[in-house]
C-alpha cells in the first residue's frame, strides 16, 4: 500500500455553470421582460466527503445552481463533471444513474411529501424508480428508517400524521434510500422548529459519517453553516463572489458582500445599531444586474472601475490559495 | 398560586406601563366540545420607549397574544380571561366602535408578510394616507403630504413618486418599510410588530430592524415585538417573554435571559442553537417537538420534553416565580438555580 497521497479526483466538478430563464411570452400590453439571470457562470470543485455551504439571499441563483447540479434544470452552457464523467448534456446515459447518485432535499417537508402514499411508499419510490426488485425494497425502506430514527410502526402512516421535524426524516430518508454519493440539500432546516432544528443538523452529521455522504448545504442561516460546513460559497446575482474554508471565510471575509452578511445576521446576544451597516440598499433583481461589479451600486469601498470592469473570482495577494473572491480592491475590506 | 405569580409581575412594570396585560386567556373550541385554551394566564407590561420581545415557536400562541390586544382574535376563537389595560380602561370591555378608533391610530400593528398586508389595488400611497384620514379630520392634500414625509422618514427614495406606486412594483424591503410608514402616520403610542422582518433577507432585515429602533428613538413609541427567533428579538428588545404552548416560560431582561436563562425550555433552546464555535460537537437537543396535545396536558406542558420533569409537573401548573428584579421563570425548579 502506498503512502503517497494520490490527488483525490474531485466528487464534483463545476465549470462556468450558466441557466438563464427567458420570460416564456411578452408581458402584459406587449412589454419584452429581460430573461432572469439566474447563474451566470458558477465555477467549483467538490471533493468526496466535504461539505459546501452555498449562501447569498433570495434570488442570487442558490436554489437554481442545486436544481441544476440535481439535473433538474438543463443549463444554458458550462459543464458538470460527477466522478470524473461528464453529465450536462440533456438524456446523456449516465443520467439516470447520476440522477440516484445525487439526492435533493428540500425545504417543506409539508409540500415535498405526497400526501396519499405511505411512508413506506414515499420512501421506496426512489427504488421504483431505478428499477430495484420488490422483494429487495423492504429491507432496504427498513434500513434507512431506522437509520433516520423512524421506528417500524411509522412506515404505514400517512405524512399529516407526522410533525415537521419527523416529516423532514421521512424526506431524508427517501433521499437516501438509493445509496447516493452527494446530497443536495436546499434550505432543509428553515421549515422547522427551532426546538427541532438541531435533532435534524446532527442527524445530518451522523449520516454523513456513518454514509460517507458528502454535502451540498444551501442556507441562509449563517450560524448553522459555521457550525456544519468545510468550506463556504458566497454567491451574489448568479455568480460566487467568494470561496473559502468556513472559519477562514468567518474569520477574514474578503468580499464586502461577505463582510456585510457578516455583520448583518443576527446572533444571540448582538444588539443591534452597533454595527456600521455595511451594504446600502438592496440588491439589483437578477433580471437587471448592473454592469461591472454586481455588487457595485451597495458596495462601501466602491471605485471608479468597480462600475466598469467584472472582477474575476481568483486567488487574492497574502491569502491562501484555496480562499478565493471576485473583488478589485480585496485587501481594503 | 398563579395570582401570587401575576402580582409580581405587575409590581415590576410598576404604574410606568402604557398597557398592562393580566391572565389573558384566549381559547378556541375544540372537536370534542370542550375549549382549547392556546394563550392561557399571559401578564405583560408595554413600556413607553421599551421593546418587549415575545418569542416562542409556531403554535405557541404569540400572534394571537397579539391580536388580542387589538381585539381582533379571529373566530370561532374568543377572549376568555384576563385584562388589557390601556389608560385606564380595560380594553375587553370597549365597544368595538372605541376599539377602532385605537386600532391603527393608538396601538398599530406591522405584519410578517408585507405582500399580503397591503391592498395590491390601490397605491401604497392612499392606502398610507387613508390610515391618516381614518383618525384625523385632514384634507387629501394635508394626508398626502404627510404620507410622503413619512416615506421619506422610513427610508424609500424619491417618497413623492412612489406614492403613487401599486405594491407589486416594489420589493419586500420596500414593502416593509410602507407597512411602518403605514403604522407611524397616527403617531401611535404601541407598535405590535409580528415577525416584521422574517421574509426579509439578511442585510435587507438589518436595515428594517435598526430603522424600527431610530423611529422608537424618535417617537418614543411601546413595541412589542414578536418573533420566533430568539438571536433576532436578542438584537432589538430591553425585556423578552418566551412562551411555550400558551403559557409564559420566562421573562427577564434581553442579556439576563441569553446569559443566565433559567427556563428548562429556554435554556434548552439556546444551548441547542449551531455556531462556529460548537463545530464537530453534537448539538444537544430538545427531545420530541410541540403540537396542539400539550394544551391538553395536566401539569406543566413542557413536561415531555423537560430532563428535570417529575411527578409534580404532571400534576400542577408551576406558578410563575420571581428569581430576581424583572426575572421570571415558570417552573417548580427555577429557585434551584
Amino acid at each position: 500500500m502506498s503512502t503517497e497521497p494520490a490527488s483525490p479526483k474531485p466528487l464534483l466538478e463545476v465549470r462556468g455553470l450558466v441557466k438563464h430563464f427567458p420570460h416564456r411570452s411578452p408581458g402584459m400590453f406587449g412589454r419584452h421582460k429581460p430573461p432572469v439571470e439566474a447563474l451566470n457562470g458558477v465555477t467549483f470543485d467538490l471533493a468526496r466527503g466535504e461539505t459546501l455551504a452555498i449562501v447569498g439571499e433570495s434570488g442570487c441563483g442558490k436554489s437554481t445552481l442545486a436544481k441544476t447540479l440535481a439535473l433538474l434544470h438543463q443549463p444554458d452552457s458550462g459543464e458538470i463533471r460527477f466522478d470524473g464523467e461528464p453529465v450536462s448534456q440533456r438524456g446523456g446515459a449516465g443520467g439516470k444513474d447520476i440522477r440516484r447518485r445525487s439526492q435533493l432535499i428540500f425545504q417543506d417537508p409539508y409540500g415535498s411529501l405526497n400526501p396519499r402514499l405511505t411512508v413506506a411508499e414515499i420512501i421506496a419510490e426512489p427504488l421504483v424508480i431505478h428499477g430495484i426488485a420488490r422483494n429487495i425494497r423492504a429491507a432496504r425502506v427498513a434500513g434507512v428508517a431506522a437509520a433516520v430514527g423512524l421506528g417500524a410502526g411509522e412506515l404505514g402512516k400517512y405524512p399529516h400524521q407526522f410533525s415537521g421535524g419527523q416529516r423532514q426524516r421521512i424526506a431524508i430518508a427517501r433521499a437516501l434510500v438509493s445509496e447516493p454519493e452527494l446530497v443536495i440539500a436546499d434550505e432543509p432546516l428553515s421549515a422547522l422548529d427551532v426546538s427541532v432544528q438541531s435533532q435534524v443538523i446532527n442527524l445530518l452529521a451522523e449520516l454523513k459519517v456513518s454514509r460517507g455522504l458528502t454535502y451540498i448545504f444551501i442556507s441562509h442561516d449563517l450560524s448553522v453553516v459555521a457550525y456544519i460546513a468545510d468550506r463556504v460559497a458566497v454567491m451574489y446575482l448568479g455568480r460566487i463572489v467568494e470561496l473559502g474554508a468556513t472559519e477562514s471565510l468567518f474569520s477574514s471575509p474578503l468580499h464586502p458582500y461577505t463582510r456585510a452578511l457578516l455583520d448583518a445576521a443576527p446572533e444571540i446576544g448582538k444588539r443591534m445599531g452597533k454595527q456600521p451597516q455595511s451594504a446600502k440598499g438592496e440588491a439589483a433583481s437578477s433580471g437587471n444586474i448592473p454592469p461591472g461589479c454586481p455588487f457595485h451600486p451597495r458596495c462601501p469601498n466602491i471605485q471608479d472601475i468597480c462600475r466598469i470592469e467584472r472582477p474575476r473570482l481568483g486567488p487574492i495577494d497574502g491569502v491562501a490559495d484555496n480562499h478565493i473572491a471576485a473583488c478589485h480592491f480585496t485587501n481594503s475590506v | 398560586m398563579s395570582l401570587n405569580g401575576t402580582t409580581s409581575l405587575a409590581s415590576h412594570a410598576g404604574a410606568t406601563a402604557l398597557l398592562q396585560v393580566t391572565d389573558l386567556a384566549v381559547s378556541f373550541p375544540a372537536g370534542d366540545g370542550g375549549d382549547l385554551r392556546i394563550v392561557d394566564g399571559i401578564s405583560l407590561a408595554l413600556e413607553k420607549g421599551k421593546t418587549l420581545g415575545l418569542v416562542g415557536e409556531s403554535g405557541c400562541g404569540k400572534s394571537i397574544t397579539a391580536l388580542a390586544l387589538l381585539g381582533l382574535v379571529p373566530a370561532p376563537g374568543r377572549i376568555t380571561g384576563g385584562q388589557i389595560l390601556f389608560g385606564g380602561t380595560d380594553l375587553r370591555q370597549l365597544p368595538e366602535t372605541r376599539m377602532r378608533a385605537l386600532r391603527g391610530n393608538r396601538i398599530a400593528m406591522i405584519f410578517q408578510e408585507p405582500a399580503t398586508a397591503l391592498n395590491p389595488v390601490f397605491t401604497i400611497g392612499a392606502q398610507i394616507a387613508e390610515a391618516y384620514r381614518l383618525h384625523n379630520v385632514a384634507s387629501r392634500h394635508e394626508a398626502r403630504a404627510r404620507a410622503i414625509r413619512l416615506l421619506e422618514r422610513v427610508g424609500i427614495p424619491g417618497a413623492a413618486q412612489r406614492f403613487d406606486a401599486y405594491p407589486h412594483q416594489l420589493s419586500g424591503g420596500m414593502r416593509q418599510r410602507c407597512m411602518i410608514a403605514m403604522a407611524l402616520i397616527c403617531t401611535p403610542e404601541i407598535l405590535i410588530a409580528d415577525e416584521p422582518t422574517t421574509a426579509l433577507d439578511t442585510t435587507i432585515q438589518a436595515q428594517i430592524l435598526e430603522l424600527i429602533l431610530d423611529i422608537q428613538d424618535e417617537f418614543g413609541m411601546a413595541i412589542l415585538f414578536i418573533s420566533h427567533n430568539l438571536a433576532t428579538v436578542s438584537a432589538v428588545a430591553d425585556d423578552i417573554l418566551v412562551m411555550y404552548a400558551g403559557r409564559a416560560a420566562e421573562q427577564a431582561p434581553s442579556d439576563i435571559l441569553v446569559s443566565a436563562p433559567n427556563h428548562p425550555y429556554t435554556r434548552g433552546l439556546l444551548q441547542t442553537l449551531p455556531s462556529g464555535a460548537r463545530r464537530g460537537e453534537k448539538l444537544p437537543s430538545l427531545p420530541g417537538s410541540v403540537g396542539p396535545e400539550d394544551l391538553a396536558l395536566a401539569g406543566c406542558r413542557f413536561q415531555g420534553r423537560c430532563d428535570l420533569a417529575d411527578d409534580k409537573c404532571h400534576g400542577a401548573i408551576p406558578p410563575p416565580v420571581q428569581i430576581a428584579p424583572g426575572h421570571i421563570s415558570a417552573c417548580f425548579r427555577a429557585g434551584e438555580r
